[in-house]
């Protein structure tokens, strides 16, 4: 019997925390490289910036709902502050600074891109300079938010992976494949998507692009299969849970939705777009889309499968 | 691409649009993903079990210490049931902490207080609650060849209905030492049957009621025809055998010699199991052997056997003088034995006895023997096998010798004529 407690509420919670921490991940890197002054308008730091802290804000609220508590009484949710023992309050402390932190990032990356916004907001807050040193301010919070994103994404492994009742998610792989997981869908929500239909292929602005592609889809693919492989050999309750999921009713899911567009049609069109340096503008979305959606599913079949062991 | 024209913010709407509609297409799939995932087994709704280990410290203050129990006004003669051994927190049930099974108020110090709503044995009043975590309860342990009445216990538990059966009664105090998770406490039958006695539990003459026994010989013999304790299985007594257990063979476990489980594969034979370490005699080892000691009763055969008088040499088949029958037959026990088991025992004669006296070619005797030995009785000699007793009576008496019977030799040394 898979555990019948968490469902696609937590799915999602991990999806948005891990593909938004992603996300924040490659604007940070194409900030801190300098790459998003290269060009006049740069969608990957614009979206990058703005749009983790909505994604895993959301996420958090559903994680919130999904626990019972959290729509009865929701002022329990302080009590998980200061259990430190807990890897759910070492979360919920790094998503409290990580949220804040994502707003703010998004709304300075804003007001970068449209230096109005703070004249209009000088016209209620006065004491704000009339110019702002944006990139000096992004050069701190990008490093500092980085640690957090990373901190998020890994979370949300280290979150499944502490639960010894669940042999399945049992296992330190976990944490690693959620957190390249993560940076897997950030690229191709961040730029497969938005950055190709903002400016069409991105492989022109960034050269090794899909080379990055290649190497996350290719350990993600990895740590899948060590994950799946290391439950075989654990036997029990482990490999009835890898066994759901490669041949079970969710098999289907796992090898079309998950293998074949979240990791095989991606990687070779990455591939491809390497060695021809460049690629259609629908190949760029559909590679995207395939890569967002298997990061949903390869999450919600992980949750589904967790079978507990029997006492 | 996006048009020119458009505002920057666009791929930001865009971004977030696209997360949401991959949620909603996860949303809108999860009903055909539902039908798909093997649905659980529905269970009663569960009482949830508070995670109460914090929430116990002023239980664990007084019953972790006799003096503050009694300082808090317990009975001395008791206070040893209530004491609580603190590394009980360190079990998987203790880690559940005291008010998770025992109710009260484990934060509150005032003792009546403290005691307000007491579980005293959480598996009697509330066995339910066992049952949030201990779900897939086994039939069987097949390990240790155990049936179990978990499930009969487990349908009356959520049923409701009465059950002269709890957790603890099998289980003990899960939380404070006694933990059979661990495999590590071993329980005497004699606890169970005590307990079903005092309950009047039927079946309890029926072993197969809690075991799996490993033996597929229920057709024939029953658990006690062998089994004699209810402490140890291996204390069993020999009813009954095809052969007698004597000797060392009394005091081997059955599956020394048997093939496990079901006692088959055996002749009966003492090449079952013994393989002859010697290349004389043959597979009958029990006429030389004896199950007393294999070594030793060989042994014993062999110091008790006589030496052979006669030279061996020539005479090498024994059997071909010392018949069944005859002048000097083998003995009655000696029935069976091959002729090249014979020299194992019986040495040959010292070398001095073997200088004959007399010629062993007289006039063509050829050294056989018996011409002057008859049935090969070595103590005297018998000159009438060849030499008739009256013709030699009527020669000699011709000569005036008389009194000539075993007494050929004395004028005859060597057999020859005067």
């Amino acid at each position: 019997m898979s555990q019948p407690h968490w469902g696609w509420l937590v799915a999602i919670y991990l999806f948005l925390g891990g593909m938004g921490a992603g996300c924040f991940l490659v604007a940070a890197a194409v900030e801190w490289t300098g790459e998003r002054y290269k060009h006049a308008f740069c969608p990957t730091t614009l979206v990058g910036a703005t749009v983790p802290g909505p994604l895993i804000a959301l996420g958090t609220v559903l994680l919130i709902f999904d626990l019972g508590a959290g729509k009865m009484e929701p002022w329990r949710i302080f009590y998980m502050f200061t259990h430190f023992r807990s890897a759910m309050t070492w979360g919920i402390w790094i998503l409290t600074l990580f949220i804040p932190l994502c707003f703010l990032y998004g709304l300075v990356e804003l007001m970068h891109v449209y230096p109005g916004i703070l004249a209009w907001a000088r016209r209620w807050l006065a004491f704000l300079p009339e110019d702002l040193p944006y990139r000096r301010i992004k050069r701190i919070l990008c490093p500092v938010g980085s640690v957090f994103a990373v901190g998020t994404a890994v979370y949300t492994g280290v979150l499944l992976s502490v639960v010894r009742a669940i042999p399945f998610w049992n296992t330190p792989v976990l944490p690693f494949l959620f957190l390249v997981s993560a940076l897997s869908t950030g690229m191709g929500l961040n730029i497969d998507l938005s950055g190709t239909i903002a400016v069409g292929p991105m492989e022109r602005r960034f050269r090794n692009l899909p080379l990055y592609h290649m190497v996350f889809i290719g350990g993600e693919a990895l740590l899948i299969g060590l994950l799946l492989l290391l439950a075989f050999l654990r036997g029990g309750a482990a490999a009835q849970s890898a066994q759901m999921i490669v041949t079970g009713p969710t098999g289907l899911i796992f090898w079309v939705v998950v293998v074949l567009f979240g990791l095989l049609i991606p990687f070779l069109f990455h591939a491809y777009a390497y060695g021809a340096r460049q690629h259609s503008l629908a190949g760029g979305i559909l590679s995207g889309a395939g890569i967002v959606i298997a990061g949903l599913f390869l999450r919600y079949l992980i949750v589904a499968s967790g079978i507990p062991v029997a006492l | 691409m996006l048009p020119e024209h458009w505002p920057r913010w666009v791929p930001i709407l865009i971004s977030i649009f696209l997360a949401l509609l991959a949620i909603g297409l996860g949303l809108v799939l999860e009903p055909a993903a539902q039908a798909l995932r093997p649905q659980p087994t529905p269970t009663p709704t569960l009482p949830a079990i508070p995670y109460a280990r914090p929430l116990s410290g002023e239980c664990e203050k007084c019953h972790f210490s006799r003096e503050a129990l009694l300082a808090s006004g317990a009975d001395p003669a008791r206070a040893d049931e209530v004491l609580i051994d603190p590394a009980s927190l360190w079990t998987p049930h203790g880690r559940l902490g005291c008010v998770t099974c025992h109710g009260g108020k484990g934060q509150v110090a005032d003792k009546d207080q403290a005691h307000e709503g007491l579980i005293q044995d959480l598996t009697d009043q509330y066995p339910q609650d066992c049952l949030i975590c201990h779900r897939n309860l086994p039939a069987e342990f097949p390990e240790d060849r155990l049936r179990t009445p978990h499930g009969a216990i487990v349908d009356a538990v959520w049923e409701g209905s009465p059950c002269a059966v709890h957790c603890s009664d099998c289980h003990g105090q899960v939380g404070h030492g006694f933990d059979p998770v661990t495999g590590r406490t071993v329980c005497s039958m004699s606890v169970c049957l005590d307990c079903h006695r005092e309950r009047n539990v039927p079946g309890l003459t029926d072993c197969i009621t809690c075991h799996i026994g490993p033996h597929d010989v229920a057709a024939t013999l029953d658990c006690q025809t062998c089994h004699t304790s209810t402490e140890r299985w291996d204390q069993v007594a020999l009813r009954v055998h095809p052969v007698p257990l004597v000797g060392k063979h009394a005091a081997i476990g059955c599956f020394e010699c048997h093939q496990w489980p079901n006692f088959r594969g055996l002749d009966y034979v003492c090449s079952d199991c013994h393989k002859r370490p010697h290349t004389f005699g043959n597979d009958n080892c029990a006429l030389c052997h004896t199950p007393e000691g294999w070594k030793s009763s060989a042994e014993a055969l062999v110091a008790a056997a006589t030496g052979v008088p006669h030279p061996v040499a020539g005479r090498e088949d024994c059997r071909a003088c010392h018949g069944v029958t005859g002048g000097t037959p083998i003995p009655e026990d000696h029935k069976g034995r091959t002729n090249d088991t014979c020299l194992v025992c019986h040495a040959e004669a010292p070398a001095a006895t073997a200088e004959h006296p007399f010629p062993q070619d007289h006039d063509g005797a050829a050294g056989n023997c018996v011409l002057c030995h008859p049935g090969n009785d070595f103590s005297a000699y018998n000159c009438e096998t060849c030499h008739a007793p009256s013709g030699m009576a009527e020669v000699h008496a011709a000569r005036g010798i008389s009194e000539i019977a075993n007494r050929c030799t004395l004028c005859h040394p060597q057999g020859e004529k005067p």
